[in-house]
């Protein structure tokens, strides 16, 4: 394998972000190599692209290490970036592999997504039902590009799976578990108490406002989940954030704060859209995010990531819903 | 003490009142201490002879604080 093209640096001692490539955008995952003394934890894998596989060999070279030195592999969700290579790294290192429970099923649902010819029937209805024209689009463009089968092969063995508040130790370091469900069920943070560091994988970016969606198969409150995870991550004493896209931070409570505040903004202009009349999520996500031309993938993201508002909405009784005509239309009054 | 001043249309389907708020609160996403809002201009769009949204262009206040880096 070549291994040019590594990026690595070091932000704490002997925690390194090494940066792999990205066939979208963001196009960049960081992902973290942790000296543990004696064993060395990496947590998040890229992709199973031949390009990320050999820059992330390439950054253990530049360490002075080979995959046999990995005794953990950590991963903080399900997503391509975050865990598509954990079947070959498991295979090439032998490490121990950690995923939150509820992050093996989104795993299953994933792969059988990647491989199929478009939605099932009842992920059909349910597009249909919160107004989603998906005869309209076509079933092959729901599916972004990059969830392309060989570039997503996560192991569906893990060694442990995590749960809130495990300690994982490797070597002299004690990773914390902290689950902070939202971006995905069992999306969890992995926080080292003495060194103050948190790698927050997509739970707290510096620049972009992580996607929380509502799809089939969901839980019923994706986005109050994530809400209370931006809350219950400000509990902790933390210098330096460590996430997956973007550079490493100080302030993990002032972003928190901001993201909550940026989804209150959100939930307030879609009540005052269904103020004034009730319309269904794909009508909302249309007037919030524009109807612009723009990948379909994209257009289902922004109608599923309004129907997670609405129904946070709805939940604590800012907005109701009923059925008009097979769909599902929100007001508030 | 220096104060610092951003123009923003708020739009609302509803009111004016409303238009204006939506604006402070987007603007507070970024920004801390907003502690008044000037309406500058109110326009309405029409379509089909009736109102469909309220344009409000406001002037945010806010008090420009040190920044403290450790
Ligand atoms: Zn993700």
């Amino acid at each position: 394998m070549a291994t040019i093209g590594a990026k690595v640096s070091e932000i704490a001692r002997g925690i390194h972000q090494i940066f792999l490539p990205l066939p979208m955008r963001p196009s960049i995952v960081n992902v973290y190599l942790v000296d543990c003394s004696g064993d060395w934890a990496l947590i998040d894998t890229g992709t199973n692209g031949q390009e990320s596989l050999s820059a992330l060999e390439g950054a253990l070279g530049q360490l002075g290490i080979t995959f046999d030195r990995l005794g953990a592999i950590i991963m903080t969700h399900h997503h391509i970036d975050h865990c598509g290579a954990s079947a070959e790294l498991q295979r090439l290192s032998g490490a121990r592999l950690y995923i939150h429970a509820l992050e093996l099923d989104r795993i299953t649902r994933t792969i059988a997504f990647a491989g199929s010819a478009g939605p099932t029937a009842q992920a059909r209805e349910f597009f249909l039902r919160h107004g989603f024209p998906v005869d309209r689009y076509g079933a092959q463009a729901l599916r972004p590009t990059w969830l392309d089968p060989r570039l997503y092969q996560p192991s569906v063995r893990p060694d442990h799976l995590m749960a809130d508040g495990d300690i994982i130790p490797v070597g002299k370091r004690r990773f914390e578990v902290i689950w902070t469900p939202g971006h995905a069920p069992g999306h969890c943070v992995l926080y080292l108490s003495e060194e103050k560091v948190m790698i927050v994988g997509d739970h707290l970016l510096p620049k972009i406002t992580p996607h929380v969606g509502l799809y089939p198969g969901s839980v019923a409150n994706p986005l109050g989940d994530f809400i209370a995870s931006l809350e219950k991550v400000q509990q902790f004493d933390v210098a330096l954030v460590a996430p997956a896209h973007g550079g490493v931070f100080h302030d993990h409570r002032h972003r928190a704060r901001q993201l909550i505040e940026h989804h209150r903004y959100r939930e307030a202009e879609m009540l005052d859209l269904i103020r004034k009349r009730p319309m269904n999520a794909y009508e909302v996500a249309q007037q919030i995010f524009g109807s612009q031309e723009r990948p379909t993938f994209h257009i289902l993201a922004a109608t599923f990531e309004t129907l997670a508002h609405l129904e946070y909405a709805r939940l604590e009784g800012r907005a109701r819903a009923y059925e008009r005509a097979g769909q599902v239309v929100y007001q508030c009054s | 003490m220096v104060e610092k001043t951003i123009e923003l249309i708020g739009v609302s389907a509803n009111s004016i009142e409303d238009a204006v708020q939506l604006a402070i609160s987007r603007a507070a996403v970024t920004l801390n201490g907003i502690h008044t809002a000037q309406i500058a201009n109110v326009a309405a769009t029409v379509e089909n002879s009736r109102v469909v949204n309220w344009r409000v262009t406001v002037r945010l206040t806010f008090i420009v604080k040190e920044q403290l880096h450790e």
